[in-house]
């Protein structure tokens, strides 16, 4: 177990390693100077030399490379012309926003899920079964942004029941955040609901035709025990490998939703640097995301090794 | 009438499919008294587990449904509760407990073999948790597995298939049941190990006074263990009767067929195996007559009538379901070539392996290190005469598969030589081999598996015909599949189908017919009948003795069961984890074994004779075939051996020559 760890530890640098270098090149892809692609061409020459010596990018490749990271490493994410502040306090501000959306939706999504799921299973062929069924399905094929708007006309703009934009965190002002995360969280989390339970309900499925459900059975437990003690632990181990996948598409797609919805997120931040060319923000960001989602990813793994006996014994 | 601790009286369980009413259990009746051992016997699908399942309404309702009959259990008639019912759950694991036959797969992954157990005890005595614990490793020590104290929080992957069967078997016995179900629980077991896992179950029936019921496709099983016997077919019990009245007063045509369709490790092999013709009947379509008459060779016009003949009785335990007694059975088919074919055999060797090694590295961590060499043969050496037959046997993980995807080359040698017909050939080149691709062919185990499932039935026979250009003519390739096809027994007319449109036995038939087609010299059987049901078996075993005369071909023939290897094989090659123990004429081996593996091996296997079963002496040993990665030293069998001493444990004993050819490899002879 402990091996696995290191193992994935190591992976999980390596990945990051390699994700830096993607969101380091984005300057660099960019055609033009960068610079002058983010300041705009008319700025003074002398303003553009200044900063073109302050992003390191009058040295060799991979000196900046090292010096960008290093610099990242020790905290100093660089200045963002756009917000003019530093990038640390752009982000410093958005990303617990992001952080509490995706993690709350994820939250919903797998609660929710393996609900529907171990219940549509367990009443397979059932009229609630064929129900839920056909709304995963739905769910799963409904855009997000689709879903936001629906929503937002009708309880937002409608009936006037929820505000259509701003974030505030709970420990500020716990009713208003209630009343303004509602809507984002559903639209972020009903495509991972419809998933998790049409996963789970497989996965149950698979599992009670297993021949130790049968043992079970013969000796004598309840119903109600097979469900929860023997077959709900086996069907979960495959569903924990997706958590890892849910937050990614909850971090992504918090690009949408945060625009939609006018929240102050590190989504918003991204989009809002990417349209105004703030490429250092996008980087930082970028990287920001990516490694807050591998180390939810490793969490998971971690977890679904500790699980599953079978991996944890190796 | 006298009460009995359960009796079943005519019970039918039918399951509701798509292609009709299978009528799974029809009018099944039996009993079984306390502390008795009860066998019943039958083909897959005649309908054992699903009479024991239908007992405790473990049957998957629907589409399966209970149409009839009763269960009376301790007085109460039990099939009248509610298949979730409280009274229901009091018996499973209660009253009547169960063990399956894949220990692999019966026991949950994710639970400890504590909890496990330790459920059941909590439920049906109404153990504290502390309290189930300590009844939990009382219960591991009594199925023989030690240190329950740390063990009972292991998962069931840390232990070996037949410690999970003993598992199993602790967790059956768990809440003190009046009876114990074995459904094939030591099927899926090596020989060895099936013979402790059966000698466990009965010395702890014995001594809990519990009954025990053997369902089993082995009749040599229940000839061993059971008090009485019920003979299923179809759904039907067919025969009923004491070990002794089955085995020595056999009534019922189709325990006949059954008892000369199978080897004896005893027998004389002049002896031609007697196949049951045909396949047993598609349940869905059963009528109301003999279910046995389209195979049985005695039918008279008298049984196609569409009654169920009634039972005769013969003595008050003994009965058959047959319109006949014996002394009045005529045989309505002619008995056609009864005699086995004459082969010759020459001193001329087809194929001769010299210190034959196959390792395989195993690598550990994230560099992928090779930290060991799994060593699945081991200087294997011995000969192949040209038109013999030489049966390998040994249990699991012994290299027999390793060998023969050796000697295919599908595998590289790692060490030693491969002289097949005067030529090395352990080191030629992929495309120098295609002649000896030609003359070798292989059969597998599983007829399905080996066989593509999109290609017809013809093309499949036919291919290695084009791929060798076997065939001048289109004309002559047509002619050379249909003679293929009825070489094998198999009607040309079928030509068209795919794989999945025959039965097991029919496409092991097409798998042996498509290895014949390229006119191979020496054929490679690995497990050929393992797959296939008793009756069929030997109608597989006979086709392959025939066409091995007809053609002259040469056999390498691999199985885990010694009795038909003994049976079919002029000469034996016995392995044990990589290395060859003992060769021995086939005469020999059971006469005179001389590797203390061997003899174990010999008196594992059960003879379908009661009274043969009572007057043998055996050699039993402990343990079960470790794996090759702790590959014991000297001698790999010293952990296991009775005999061993401090120089089996570092020194590998060579083969010695013991005259007659017979050969083994122990310090002790
Ligand atoms: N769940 C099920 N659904 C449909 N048919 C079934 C089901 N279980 C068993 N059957 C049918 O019932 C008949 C008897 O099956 P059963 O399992 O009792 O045979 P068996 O004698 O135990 O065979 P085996 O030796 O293969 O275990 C077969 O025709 C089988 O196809
Ligand atoms: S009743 Fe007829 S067909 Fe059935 S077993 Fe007896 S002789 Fe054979
Ligand atoms: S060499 Fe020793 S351990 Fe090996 S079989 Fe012979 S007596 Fe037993
Ligand atoms: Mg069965």
């Amino acid at each position: 177990m402990a091996k696995y760890i290191i193992n994935r530890l190591l992976q999980t640098v390596v990945i990051l390693l390699i994700i830096s270098v993607i969101a380091f090149s984005l300057i660099h892809l960019v055609p033009g100077d960068p610079v002058y692609a983010m300041l705009g061409s008319e700025i003074p020459r002398e303003y553009h030399d200044q900063v073109f010596h302050t992003m390191g990018l009058d040295k060799p490749l991979i000196e900046q490379y090292f010096f960008w990271l290093g610099n990242i490493l020790k905290g100093d994410l660089g200045y963002s012309y756009y917000f003019r502040q530093s990038v640390a306090e752009v982000v410093a501000n958005r990303l617990p926003t992001t952080l509490y959306l995706g993690i709350v939706s994820a939250v919903f999504s797998v609660i929710l899920g393996i609900f529907f799921g171990i219940v549509t299973a367990v009443r397979r062929g059932s009229k609630t079964d064929s129900v839920i069924t056909v709304l995963a399905n739905i769910g799963i094929a409904m855009p997000t942004f689709w879903l936001a708007v629906i929503l937002i006309l009708i309880f937002g703009l409608n009936l006037k029941w929820l505000p259509v934009h701003g974030f505030t965190l709970p420990w500020v002002n716990l009713g208003l955040s209630v009343r303004q995360t509602i809507m984002p969280v559903i639209c972020m989390s009903v495509g991972g609901i419809a998933i998790y339970a049409r996963q789970t309900r497989s996965s149950m499925l698979e599992v009670i035709r297993q021949d130790y459900i049968r043992t079970a059975r013969s000796k004598g437990l309840k119903e109600s025990r097979i469900i929860y003690g023997h077959a709900v632990k086996n069907a979960l181990i495959p569903i924990l490998t997706l958590i890892g996948l849910t937050l990614r598409n909850s971090f992504g797609g918090s690009a949408i939703i945060e625009t939609i919805f006018n929240i102050t997120g590190l989504g918003q931040v991204m989009v809002m640097s990417l349209n105004n060319r703030d490429y250092t923000t996008l980087q930082t960001s970028l990287l920001l995301l990516a490694t807050v989602t591998c180390i939810c990813n490793l969490l998971v793994d971690i977890a679904y090794a500790y699980a599953d006996p079978r991996i944890r014994l190796e | 009438m006298s009460e009995h601790l359960l009796e079943i009286k005519h019970l039918r369980t039918v399951f509701r499919m798509r292609e009709g009413l299978v009528r799974a259990v029809d009018d099944a009746s039996l009993h079984v008294d306390e502390g008795e051992v009860i066998g019943i016997v039958g083909e897959s699908g005649s309908g054992k587990s699903v009479t024991m399942m239908s007992v405790l309404k473990l049957i998957a309702m629907p589409p399966g449904e209970i149409v009839g009959g009763e269960a009376v259990f301790q007085g109460e008639n039990i099939l009248s509760y509610g298949t979730k019912s409280s009274e229901i759950r009091r018996v499973r694991g209660g009253g009547i407990s169960m063990i399956f036959q894949e220990p692999m797969t019966s026991l949950n992954p994710v639970l400890t073999v504590g909890q496990q157990i330790g459920e059941s005890v909590m439920l049906h005595l109404g153990y504290s948790k502390a309290k189930a614990r300590e009844r939990a490793i009382e219960l591991l020590r009594l199925v023989g597995i030690p240190d329950g104290e740390s063990r009972i929080n292991y998962y069931p992957t840390q232990f070996s298939g037949g410690m999970r069967q003993r598992i199993m078997i602790a967790m059956a016995m768990a809440s003190n049941p009046k009876i114990l179900i074995a459904d094939e629980a030591t099927t899926a077991l090596d020989v060895t190990t099936q013979e402790q896992i059966l000698e466990l179950l009965r010395e702890i029936v014995k001594k809990t006074n519990t009954a025990l019921i053997i369902i089993t496709h082995n009749l040599s099983i229940v000839a061993r263990y059971a008090q009485r016997i019920y003979v299923m077919y179809a759904g039907n019990i067919v025969e009923r009767g004491t070990s002794e009245e089955i085995f020595c007063e056999t009534s019922h045509p189709y325990t006949m067929g059954l008892l000369k369709a199978i080897p004896r490790l005893d027998s004389d092999k002049s002896r031609r195996l007697v196949a049951i013709d045909g396949l047993p009947p598609n349940p869905a379509k059963k009528t109301g007559r003999c279910p046995f008459s389209e195979r049985c060779p005695y039918a008279s016009d008298r049984c196609s009538e569409d009654v169920m003949p009634p039972y005769i009785e013969y003595s008050p335990t003994h009965a058959s379901a047959c319109w006949f007694r014996p002394g009045e059975l005529k045989s309505t088919r002619s008995d056609a070539a009864e005699g086995v074919l004459s082969k010759t055999v020459s001193s001329e060797a087809i194929l001769e392996l010299k210190n034959v090694r196959k390792y395989f590295p195993v690598f550990k961590g994230v560099t992928r290190r090779k930290i060991a060499d799994v060593r699945a043969l081991d200087d294997v050496s011995f000969s192949i005469y040209k038109g013999e037959t030489l049966g390998l046997v040994g249990e699991s993980g012994c290299g027999k598969t390793t060998l023969a995807k050796t000697i295919l080359r599908l595998y590289d040698v790692t060490g030693g030589s491969i002289i097949f017909n005067g030529r090395d050939i352990s080191r030629l080149p992929e495309r120098r081999l295609r002649d000896v691709r030609r003359e070798v062919q292989f059969i597998f185990q599983d007829p399905f598996g080996s066989l593509d499932p999109r290609q017809s039935a013809g093309s499949i026979v036919g291919e290695a015909i084009k791929a060798h250009g076997l065939a001048k003519t289109p004309e002559e390739y047509t002619r050379k599949v249909d003679e293929l096809f009825r070489a094998v027994g198999l009607d040309p007319a079928l030509k068209d189908r795919v794989p999945h449109e025959f039965s097991g036995g029919q496409r092991q038939r097409l798998s042996i017919a498509s290895a014949l087609s390229s006119e191979p010299s020496f054929v490679i059987c690995d497990e050929p009948i393992s797959a296939l049901d008793v009756s069929i078996q030997a109608q597989i075993i006979n086709l392959l003795i025939d066409l091995q005369a007809k053609r002259g071909l040469t056999y390498l023939f691999i199985a885990h069961d010694l009795s038909v290897v003994r049976h079919i094989s002029d000469r034996i090659v016995v392995m044990y984890l990589g290395r060859v123990v003992e060769i021995s004429p086939w005469n020999e081996l059971y006469e005179r074994p001389l590797h203390p593996y061997t003899q174990a091996l010999l008196s594992a296997i059960p003879i379908p004779d009661p009274v043969v079963e009572k007057g043998r002496v055996r050699t039993r040993i402990e343990g079960e075939v470790p794996s090759l990665i702790n590959r014991p030293d000297g001698c790999v069998f010293h952990p296991r051996c009775p005999y061993a001493t401090e120089r089996c444990r570092h020194s590998a004993p060579p083969l010695q020559d013991y005259g007659n050819g017979h050969q083994a490899a122990c310090h002790k002879i």
